[in-house]
């Protein structure tokens, strides 16, 4: 009796750390991502954003609202801070920070932010992202 | 040529090479300018600014409009009494600064009880939103995702409503237990909740956004203040006044996470646009404390001067604005109210001017909430263009944003241009110091009410008057230095909010008494409040205005205030109360579930 309840101990305790440990990114309620875009669909108005700086990467389809807002954040070009863009000037392979809400099954997108590369935040990111310690996401 | 001339001759080469580069390396104005950063910096007063930061002007009734990184003060746009906090119209998506789209801002007028729409294209006031009477201060507003709602708090009177914007209509709730002060409010990014920092109970409360109903409270540290969510929606933080800490909530378990050392006397939350680190003013210690949500630790802390209220980030998160309370010494004097400031530190942690202060300018009234949006937001209507606004709109890249919303008294070929009567009607004037005794007293038709006002509260606490009494408030301001902190050059105030607060806000300097004088036409329970900052117990600085009615004490449920609501007394022109839409005529129409905040 006392083996088969350790081992039931024993495999409570495996399991729930398991749900404790496999969490390690973004989720589908989280209202804000930060990666690149890894693909556009123009006719449906459909992005899919792969994330950077989690413990490991998700990818993500983000549908655009009307009124989503295609605007430059950080950039080496000082003329270009705040820039309105196209949906059609948005590349793949771009660095981008999104801000919207799931529902109804589908995660909608509300603003576009592009980010610099170089930009200090991302350093940051970066840097700590390769030391270990992630932001935002994680419990 | 022979050897010498030869050697001769490389010798003159070489020395004419090296006089070039010497003068290539030569000293340029703009270097001896520059001494300390020879590359230019975006802190060199450009010819434009790339973001604009608006500010509630507190008790100078104005919003104010800043430049980034220039901190040149653009213009001051009339608004109400005493203007408190705001949102950009748009989505709260992102941080703090949310996703403007550029067509309005609401701010709550502490004050006139009301909210002011200003129309951010035509720098106008445009609209006023009422408050349900009697609703009591609202303090504070937080925008729903979808742009649709305001969430307000009731400070003084423990409520806490939700107004839709487009026609005012509004629902009122309890905050449960009273009494309950609930003060900053901020809505969840995904539509579920609002959190409200609740100083008597020292606790944020959890509301649901629809449908719009109290849920829990979560306790804090001692005297929570500033509550924010992030923009991932994972974390909220709270500035623990009191325990010079900052409360980590987890939004998804709805309960404290992390308990993070900051700087004494936090009051506000500036998160960047990742929500990785947290800007924090912190009053008592003078500093901006940079939290690291990563690490949940303080990483970084730069020096202001002084007394930190609120704060905003630059919407590229390079500045950052310290919303300073006190300039004592730092300017020139311009009366006996002292000049406070707004001082810029740069961010960038790869700037070689990282965490200093790059600009320190004076500043109009006392602001309290700030806010930044790029600059691209706003359009050159004065380019002859101006009569597009109403008929075409504009557009934001590809998003078309245009003014042709149906709202009561709005016409597309008519935006008023409001001109709040603010405090037209009040009689105001500064005496000698009046040393007598606090407490009400009738001489001969004038009821006097002696008032004094300390770091942090009143004497008397409460005061009654009879209705139709000619009322003379004399205001003393009896502080050496104010609590705590020790600021020698404090002012205090006395604004009883709502019908009275239009008529009646004095400001109490040292060495002499302020008058206010009025006729108490309406009866009715109105809490008065210092709308001077004074210190870190400002906030909790109130005391209760009563007009009693004939043979009777007035209380919240005891007043006119069907009567007060009837009067539309916040424009002088009758033509453009038309403009005023909200609690006044559409008391609680707003029905639950009737239409989601996400």
């Amino acid at each position: 009796m006392k083996k088969y309840l350790s081992i039931i101990v024993v495999s409570l305790f495996v399991l729930s750390s398991g749900i404790a440990f496999a969490y390690d990114g973004s989720l589908i309620d989280d209202t804000s991502y930060t990666g690149t875009i890894t693909k556009i669909d123009r006719g449906a108005r459909v992005i899919e954003l792969t994330t950077k700086f989690e413990k490991t990467p998700k990818t993500w389809k983000l549908n655009m609202q009307d009124e989503c807002q295609i605007q430059v954040m950080t950039t080496k070009d000082p003329s270009e801070r705040g820039a309105f863009k196209k949906f059609a000037e948005l590349k793949e392979g771009t660095l981008v920070n999104v801000y919207g809400w799931p529902k109804d099954g589908k995660w909608l997108a509300r603003k576009i932010s592009i980010l610099n590369p170089d930009d200090y935040m991302v350093k940051r990111l970066e840097a700590d992202a390769k030391a270990g310690v992630f932001f935002g996401h994680e419990p | 040529m022979n050897k010498k001339g030869f050697l001769a001759l490389i010798l003159a080469v070489l020395f004419l090479a090296g006089t070039a580069e010497a003068r290539k390396t030569e000293i340029t104005p703009a270097d001896q300018r520059d001494w300390q950063v020879i590359a230019p910096q975006d802190s060199d007063t450009p010819l434009r600014d790339y973001a604009m930061l608006y500010e509630a002007g507190g008790h100078d009734g104005n919003i104010g409009v800043i430049g980034i990184p220039s901190m040149k003060p653009y213009r001051y746009i009339k608004m109400g009494v005493d203007m408190h906090n705001f949102p950009f119209s748009g989505s709260n998506a992102g941080n703090n600064n949310g996703t403007p789209d550029g067509k309005y801002l609401w701010v709550s007028d502490k004050g006139a009880d009301a909210v002011i729409e200003l129309n951010l294209q035509t720098g106008f006031a445009e609209r006023i939103l009422a408050n349900p009477k009697p609703f009591g201060i609202h303090h504070s507003a937080a925008m729903s995702p979808n742009g649709k709602y305001i969430f307000l708090t009731g400070e003084l009177s423990g409520k806490m409503a939700k107004m839709r914007v487009a026609d005012g209509a509004t629902t009122v709730i309890d905050v449960p237990p009273a009494p309950s002060a609930p003060d900053y409010p901020d809505a969840s990014k995904d539509g579920k909740y609002v959190f409200s920092g609740n100083y008597y109970h020292s606790a944020v409360m959890v509301f649901s956004q629809d449908p719009f109903k109290f849920i829990k409270e979560i306790p804090v540290g001692k005297n929570p203040h500033g509550t924010n969510f992030l923009p991932t929606n994972r974390w909220a933080v709270v500035c623990d006044k009191l325990s010079a800490t900052q409360s980590v909530i987890d939004v998804r378990q709805l309960k404290v996470h992390r308990v993070i050392p900051v700087g004494a006397g936090p009051l506000h939350n500036q998160p960047d646009n990742f929500g990785k680190y947290n800007y924090i003013s912190s009053f008592v210690s003078d500093s901006t404390c940079k939290v690291d949500l990563g690490r949940m630790q303080m990483v970084d802390e730069f020096p202001i001067h002084y007394r930190v209220g609120h704060n905003s980030i630059a919407p590229d998160n390079h500045y950052y604005v310290s919303q300073n309370k006190f300039s004592t010494g730092l300017f020139n004097p311009t009366g006996i109210v002292f000049a406070i400031n707004f001082e810029e530190q740069d961010i960038d942690e790869l700037s070689p001017t990282y965490g200093k202060t790059v600009k320190i300018v004076p500043i109009n009234g006392e602001p309290h909430e700030g806010r930044q949006i790029f600059s691209t937001t706003i359009q050159r209507w004065n380019t002859g263009t101006g009569g597009d606004l109403f008929a075409k709109g504009y557009e934001l890249g590809d998003v078309k944003v245009n003014f042709d919303e149906k709202v009561p008294g709005k016409g597309l070929t008519k935006r008023p241009s409001l001109e709040p009567i603010h405090l037209a009607a009040a009689k105001r004037y500064f005496i000698p110091r009046d040393d007598g005794k606090p407490g009400v007293t009738q001489e001969g038709d004038v009821t006097v009410v002696r008032v004094k006002a300390f770091s942090y509260g009143y004497i008397p606490r409460f005061i009654h008057v009879k209705k139709g009494a000619k009322v003379r408030i004399i205001l003393t301001n009896i502080d050496k230095a104010a609590g705590l902190t020790k600021n020698p050059d404090v002012t205090m105030g006395f604004l009883p909010a709502g019908y009275y607060g239009q008529k009646t806000r004095l400001d109490g300097v040292r060495g002499m008494s302020a008058v206010g004088e009025f006729v108490a036409d309406m009866a009715g329970e109105f809490e008065f409040y210092c709308q001077q900052f004074c210190g870190p117990l400002h906030l909790e600085m109130r005391g209760t205005f009563f007009v009693d009615p004939p043979g009777g004490t007035a209380s919240l449920s005891v007043g006119d205030y069907d009567e007060i609501s009837k009067l539309e007394y916040q424009v002088s022109d009758p033509s453009e109360r038309e403009f005023i839409t909200g609690g006044n005529r559409l008391l609680n129409t707003l029905k639950e579930g009737n239409e989601p905040a996400l």
